[in-house]
């Protein structure tokens, strides 16, 4: 079903994004450090972006009211599990609040999960394949997500438009293993204190810059690139809120995760009633969240700044 | 040498029951298990929580150490034989041994060393405690003051008389190893490195080797082999050392090749060394005893806790990690062939294998018994007793040594009259379980989040007001009027 073909729903209340103003589009602004959105003097700018609780609102509306969505997430998780058993792993089921969390915040638990069923050596080598799934799974999520909140459903189509991000959620799923990688190697040397504040900082650098990439390939057909490179642009505007948003993803996640007394704690392979629900209602959460990022990002797309124009030198004039 | 004829029995001579740590009986009693009796030890200081040391049995006696006492009850009964105060000291396993002339020892250490734990303990044991053997006097071995500094050193007192038989050897620091005696001949860790050979029947050093680093866990001995695990630092790795027998020189040594800072205690069969590693979530090694080589890694899901050792009988090495998983291992291949998880924790205790059944003791004060062949659970207490440590076992009864609020040694008997359970581990595959669970669940989280989802869907309507984008031609649904009535 496209646009047009779609009947309009009651208002929401939501500001319609403004269109785009020659400005946002042609004035790229200064280049700046990777962090420079976070330490450059606060300016009072005037953004489209919805706020936080708009934000996860949408994005829970999004999973939970799409049956593809809910249904996909019982499966997913269910086969996910099943291959893990099959293979070895013993659990405790409760890691798996983190199946189908965003990179990298997923990527650390595909290195738990590679880890645990191979151990540490033969983990590093199937962690990659851990993370070429879970950049596919994302990019169809996100092609779903996309057709949702653009249109107010999902079709077949849906899948075939999320399959064009395969690529950039794959290059999006290795670059947070990069992260995270760093963050495993340089974590111990700092010390306990500082060496968690990394790994945690790591999660959350990786979401910030990154998390917007799947869904600029599926709404704007871009290539794997320059759709990384929008998503650090778009995730670094400021007034945004986009870092905010990233450690409110991933200080839950990690809280959730190291919970004691939590539905699935035991070490085991057939899990409770009670388990499978508290699991699957997380990773809905969980793909909630990946609703509202794209929903965030869909609604200030037309901000986001071009890349800044690298100037060329002149060539000399040819000699006839 | 063969002790003389009239000497008891030994069943159960120190830490995992013998010098090489085995922690398996032959012969003992088989599940189902009735308590025959609890003898509570006035501990007092810092063994209250965790309770007495290893026991050890000889004859009809069983003997272990409190923080400042000896304690000794009777098998049969339970009741009190005799107290002895020592210098204050970890409760560490002591070790029973039957000299040529047929007298029957126990061999400890005692002091704490430069930094004693503060505690201001009561009196230790019981008003019948004797004075202290030792000749030192820098303790206040049976008072309620402050510890204070202790010196470390290794005593040895006739079970008989009590009476100490030699003058205490000076430690050159603590030791948190207890004694293994094998031969003659008692071998003792201390925090320093060293590594000290006993002559049991003079308490004179036959040798001291300085292995390098601190040595935590008790040491095996073999035949030819004293075996000790040594601490890592910044620039050494934690290591399994293994000494000659005669001289104390070093017949090889094992560099733990991942960084972890201390070893689980170690036991050895005829072939292999057996030590847990807290690498990856946890990892049981064996070690061939000859060359040292690492023969097979097994992982687990968790480490073995640093106090207890892996048991062997030969046929199977049962590992016990501290979320409370017994794993029983090939000892030939490190293949697993079974596993119970009990998901409940054991710092304190390790598994001990009595005839085709293991046991072991929980944190919570649990006891269970797993059958050895198929590696169900057949026995349990209920929790709550307080934590349940090691295990002496013999022919007729094991016991076990609880810590908590009623701390002291309790024992247990078959009981023809009670009831054996057959629980399969979780770790074991239910197809019906396993689907059922799924199916149940899953369907009331669909059922629940799409319903919800839906009604919360309508009332917020579309998320973006996309009225007049149409898109780019370049994403024109190519399935456009086809899958109107294909809705994901």
């Amino acid at each position: 079903m496209t646009n047009k073909n779609k009947k309009k729903g009651p208002p929401s209340g939501y500001r319609a994004p403004r269109p785009a103003t020659p400005s946002a589009q042609k004035a790229a602004p200064a280049r700046q450090g990777i962090f420079g959105s976070l330490f450059s003097p606060r300016a009072t700018v005037d953004t489209d972006i919805p706020k936080i609780r708009t934000s996860i609102g949408r994005g829970f509306i999004t999973a939970a009211g799409t049956p593809g969505i809910v249904v996909a997430i019982a499966l997913l998780v269910f086969v996910e599990w099943f291959v893990a058993v099959l293979f070895g792993f013993q659990g405790p089921f409760a890691v798996f609040v983190n199946a189908l969390a965003i990179p990298p915040v997923g990527t650390s638990f595909d290195f738990q999960i590679s880890q645990g069923v191979f151990g540490v050596q033969g983990g590093l080598f199937a962690v990659l394949g851990f993370v070429a799934i879970r950049g596919v799974i994302m990019a169809l999520f996100t092609g779903v997500i996309v057709d949702v909140l653009q249109t107010g459903s999902a079709s077949r189509w849906s899948i075939v438009r999320g399959t064009r991000a395969i690529p950039t959620a794959i290059a999006t799923s290795v670059a947070s293993m990069g992260l995270v990688t760093v963050a495993i190697f340089l974590g111990p040397l700092l010390g306990l204190g500082l060496g968690a504040l990394l790994q945690v900082g790591a999660l959350v650098v990786g979401i910030y810059l990154f998390v917007f990439a799947p869904t600029i390939a599926v709404a704007e057909g871009r290539g794997m690139p320059e759709c990384m490179s929008r998503s650090i642009r778009a995730g670094r505007m400021p007034g945004a809120g986009n870092l905010g948003f990233a450690v409110l993803y991933v200080i839950p996640t990690i809280a959730l995760l190291v919970a004691p007394g939590k539905p699935g704690s035991d070490i085991g392979v057939n899990p409770s009633v009670g388990a499978w629900a508290f699991v699957l209602a997380i990773n809905l959460l969980q793909i909630s969240m990946l609703a509202a990022f794209s929903f965030r990002y869909l609604s200030i797309a037309h901000e986001v700044p071009d890349p800044p124009r690298q100037a060329r030198p002149e060539r000399p004039a040819r000699k006839r | 040498m063969a002790p003389a004829a009239a000497a008891p029995v030994v069943s159960w001579s120190g830490f995992q029951g013998d010098p090489a740590h085995s922690g398996y009986a032959s012969e003992g009693p088989a599940p189902p298990y009735a308590e025959a009796w609890t003898s509570l030890a006035e501990l007092g200081g810092t063994s209250e929580q965790f309770g007495l040391s290893q026991p050890v049995v000889v004859g009809d006696t069983v003997v272990a150490l409190g923080t400042r006492s000896v304690v000794a009850v009777d098998l049969a009964t339970g009741e009190s034989s005799w107290t002895v105060a020592r210098d204050p000291g970890p409760a560490v396993p002591p070790a029973a041994y039957v000299l040529e002339t047929a007298t029957v020892a126990i061999a400890y250490t005692e002091g704490f060393g430069p930094h004693p734990p503060g505690s201001r303990a009561s009196a230790s044991a019981s008003a019948t405690a004797s004075a202290s053997p030792t000749a030192s006097a820098s303790a206040t071995a049976s008072g309620d003051a402050d510890a204070g500094p202790v010196d470390s050193h290794l005593v040895a007192i006739d079970m008989a008389t009590q009476g100490s038989l030699w003058k205490p050897l000076e430690l050159d620091a603590v030791s948190y190893t207890g004694v293994t005696a094998s031969d003659g001949v008692a071998y003792v860790g201390t925090q320093t490195g060293s590594v000290y050979a006993v002559d049991l029947a003079t308490g004179k050093p036959a040798w001291t080797v300085d292995v390098g680093e601190a040595v935590d866990t008790p040491v095996v001995a073999t035949a030819d082999l004293v075996i000790a695990t040594t601490r890592a630092t910044n620039d050494e790795p934690a290591s399994v050392v293994a000494l000659d027998v005669a001289d104390g020189s070093e017949t090889w040594r094992w560099k733990a090749d991942t960084p972890v800072f201390r070893l689980s205690a170690a036991s050895a069969d005829d072939a292999r060394v057996y030590v847990g590693l807290s690498d990856q979530n946890g990892t049981l090694r064996a070690l061939d005893l000859e060359t040292g080589s690492l023969a097979w890694t097994a992982r687990m899901n968790a480490a073995i806790n640093l106090v207890s050792a892996p048991a062997t009988t030969g046929e199977a090495v049962y590992a016990l990690d501290f979320r409370g998983q017994l794993y029983r291992f090939d000892p030939s291949t490190g293949a697993r062939v079974w596993d119970f998880a009990l998901n409940e924790l054991v710092l304190r205790s390790g598994p001990v294998a009595i005839g085709d059944h293991v046991v072991f003791g929980t944190t919570e004060g649990r006891l269970v018994a797993l059958e050895a062949g198929s590696g169900d659970l057949v026995w349990q207490t209920e929790p709550g007793q307080g934590q349940v440590r090691s295990i002496a076992v013999t022919p007729e009864r094991f016991v076990a040594v609880r810590g908590g609020a009623r701390a002291g040694l309790v024992a247990y008997d078959s009981d023809p009259a009670g009831t054996l359970v057959r629980v399969p581990s979780p770790t074991a595959f239910d197809p019906a379980g396993f689907f059922g669970t799924f199916a149940i669940g899953a369907l009331g989280f669909c059922a629940v989040a799409i319903l919800g989802g839906r009604w919360l869907l309508r009332r917020a309507g579309p998320a973006l007001d996309t009225e007049g984008d149409e898109g780019s031609d370049e994403f024109a649904d190519p399935l456009d009027g086809e899958d109107d009535e294909d809705d994901v």
